[in-house]
């Protein structure tokens, strides 16, 4: 079926012809009220340990490149990848293992965030630095700034004017339930998340 | 998955036979229930949030031709190449089409209850395509020739004993792995798909006008690798998904995983707008999208229908339904189960072949009470039936007593006397708590499928309405 086609059967299905049609204005607008926070960093640490996210505060990016290079020796992770990344690249010119030739045979994927929405707990990762770095490894972490919170998903789209090709908003770690309703973690995607957020 | 919504009865009939069945839909429903109350009473205003995306469905229904239009300017300008099918037929020619002008082996797909509906996978198969179910529900039910029997939790009506069994014999697991091991399982013989996939099949929860968006929700990432490992993505959605702005999609975004599986958020959302762009290090090159009408065009013309296309597929009518709590989603015959399905596959399929459906409905109201997009469910039910009932496709007592029943349902007054007369009356053709059909002459045809717990003394609301006075 072409475009014209399909359309004129939508119209047709609502009583209209196409010169009919005028632009409709939809005023609605509605607000998320499901929190009271003291601070959006304590916001965001309930929630996002709330969903199974390992959370550590900073204080310099000195501090957060340590937590990182601490993660990855508890892990025993043999190499990792990274996102094309600023805030990423200075961190982890010190890390011992080496960096995966394949991103899908990494232990380990390190990237930023475009921003961090507090009532959720949620991270979100956008394609422009790569989508793969935070997606195949089996364990992703992030380092972020405390100036990247929003309070919830309105304020994270407000005044974008182009959204990226993937625009990804991470909740904890990958999980199934889809045998018996048993919560199971890291069924695709990472299944230890941290976030290290330089404060 | 043959339909067989005509044959509701004998279904129902067996999947009360059946020990699993009923074990497995027992835990699964109650387990539903509890977590989404739990959620919804997070919020303070969860009741704000459903009469907002209510209004906004029902406006963008309303509106369909101008924010699809909206929506399809918005992709071409993007670069994807935007497809239409009027129905399953078509849309399988084009994905087939498409699969093997571009040379496609093996295509990796996410959870997509439209590709259920028109049985994609045997249309690509048949032309030597392999389909290959990613997320862990679907991939269950593709390893033993199953289909889904609920829109959220596909795999449902299985026991973790059944699916050990089957793992072990299909892909030589443990005779007794544990959950956590058949999920390791899974992930990688998975794994191994995503990356020789050369195309990506999605749906699609929400499509933004505004922006030419899809937006997909999902807990495993299963999503995230389909729409970003294969060189192409082909997105499959149904015409009704559309809303109008990006503005929109938090208020919906919070209700959705509430309602569903009683998440405060889901653990991925992916907006996907367009292919990637040059200067992005990966993501598949190229994007297409089919959008699908397959019946939807006649729910939109039907002006007493219509609001069932606001429908967000959260299942939370399914889990409440104490119908379905005890027959399943098989039971329905097709891939829409439960209130929803009951209302949907008369409008998709025609009322010839499912009014039973609607029929099984024992008129408790609670679905409609849970919908987060406030689809008046049990009035649209009752329109099914009356016009099944007009078109001579129900039995004949029935008849009176469904026409008496709507007759007061629309009128109040009439309504809560006559339920309270009811009420009385049934205390005395009750045993044991239990009406048996035959001593309601009009309803007798009615209770040969039913058997009814004896309405309390008091209704809720009556009971409600005391309770309060006592405070
Ligand atoms: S009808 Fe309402 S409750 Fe049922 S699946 Fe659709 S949105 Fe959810």
């Amino acid at each position: 079926m072409n475009k014209a086609d399909f359309l004129d059967k939508v119209r047709s299905s609502l009583h209209r012809k196409a010169s009919d049609i005028v632009a409709p204005a939809p005023n609605l607008l509605a607000t998320i009220k499901d929190f009271k926070p003291s601070s959006l960093v304590k916001q965001f640490q309930e929630e996002y340990e709330a969903v199974g996210g390992n959370f550590h505060l900073v204080k310099s990016k000195k501090e957060a490149s340590e937590k990182v290079l601490e993660i990855i020796k508890d892990s025993k992770a043999k190499s990792f990848v990274f996102s094309n990344d600023k805030l990423i690249k200075s961190i982890v010119a010190k890390i011992a293992i080496p960096e995966a030739k394949i991103i899908s045979d990494a232990d380990i994927g390190i990237s930023s965030a475009y921003c961090l929405i507090a009532n959720t707990g949620t991270l979100v990762l956008e394609s422009s630095v790569g989508r793969l770095a935070s997606l195949l490894p089996a364990s992703h972490i992030a380092v972020v700034k405390d100036e990247q919170l929003v309070p919830t998903m309105a304020e994270a789209i407000e005044g974008l004017d182009s959204l990226p090709s993937a625009w990804v908003q991470a909740t904890g770690p990958s999980r199934t339930a889809d045998i018996e309703l048993t919560l199971t973690i890291g069924v695709h995607a990472p299944g230890v998340v941290d976030v290290i957020m330089i404060k | 998955m043959e339909i067989s919504t005509h044959d509701f009865k004998n279904n129902a009939k067996k999947a009360l036979k059946d020990k699993n069945l009923q074990i497995a839909m027992k835990r699964a429903t109650k387990t539903f229930v509890a977590k989404r109350e739990k959620a919804i009473s997070s919020l303070d205003n969860f009741e704000e949030l459903r009469s907002y995306c209510g209004a906004v469905k029902a406006h963008t229904i309303e509106h369909l031709d101008y924010y699809l239009e909206e929506f399809i300017s918005n992709l071409e300008n993007l670069g994807v190449n935007v497809h239409f099918a009027a129905d399953g037929e078509e849309a399988n020619k084009i994905v087939t089409q498409l699969a093997l002008e571009k040379n496609v082996k093996t295509v990796v797909k996410a959870k997509s209850m439209v590709t259920e509906e028109i049985l994609l996978n045997d249309a690509l198969e048949a032309v030597g395509v392999e389909a290959l179910e990613t997320d862990l529900g679907e991939y269950i039910l593709q390893l033993d020739g199953d289909f889904p029997s609920h829109i959220i939790g596909p795999a449902m009506h299985k026991t973790k004993e059944q699916i050990t069994k089957l793992f072990h014999e299909k892909l030589g697991s443990k005779e007794d792995a544990s959950i956590i091991e058949l999920t390791a399982v899974a992930r990688k013989v998975l794994r191994k798909g995503f990356l020789k996939a050369d195309m990506g099949i999605s749906g699609a929860n929400f499509a933004v006008a505004e922006t030419g968006s899809i937006v997909l929700v999902e807990n495993e990432g299963n999503i995230r690798l389909t729409t970003s490992l294969p060189k192409i993505h082909l997105t499959v959605m149904g015409l009704e998904k559309i809303i109008p702005r990006l503005k929109d999609l938090p208020a919906f975004l919070t209700i959705l995983p509430r309602s569903a599986t009683g998440q405060k958020a889901s653990s991925y959302v992916s907006l996907i707008t367009g292919p990637k762009k040059e200067t992005d290090p990966d993501g598949p090159e190229e994007q297409h999208v089919l959008i699908i009408d397959n019946g939807r065009s006649n729910i939109l013309a039907d002006p007493k229908l219509r609001d069932a296309l606001r429908c967000i597929r959260c299942g939370a009518c399914l889990n409440i339904c104490p119908v379905y709590q005890n027959v399943g989603g098989h039971a329905y015959g097709w891939v829409y189960p439960g209130p929803i399905g009951s209302v949907l596959d008369p409008g998709l399929l025609g009322l010839d072949s499912t009014h039973q459906l609607p029929q099984a409905c024992s008129l408790c109201g609670a679905c409609g009470e849970v919908c987060p997009v406030k689809i008046p469910l049990p009035e649209l039910l009752l329109e099914h039936r009356q016009r099944a009932v007009k078109q001579g496709l129900s039995a004949k007592a029935e008849k009176i007593g469904i026409g008496a029943f709507a007759f007061m349902a629309t009128h109040p007054k009439l309504w809560n006397s006559a339920t309270k007369i009811g009420r009385l009356g049934s205390q005395f053709l009750s045993r044991e708590g239990h009406i048996k059909g035959s001593k309601i002459p009009v309803m007798k045809e009615w209770l040969k499928e039913r058997d009814f717990k004896t309405p309390a003394q008091k209704s809720f609301r009556e009971q409600w309405r005391n309770l309060k006075d006592e405070k």
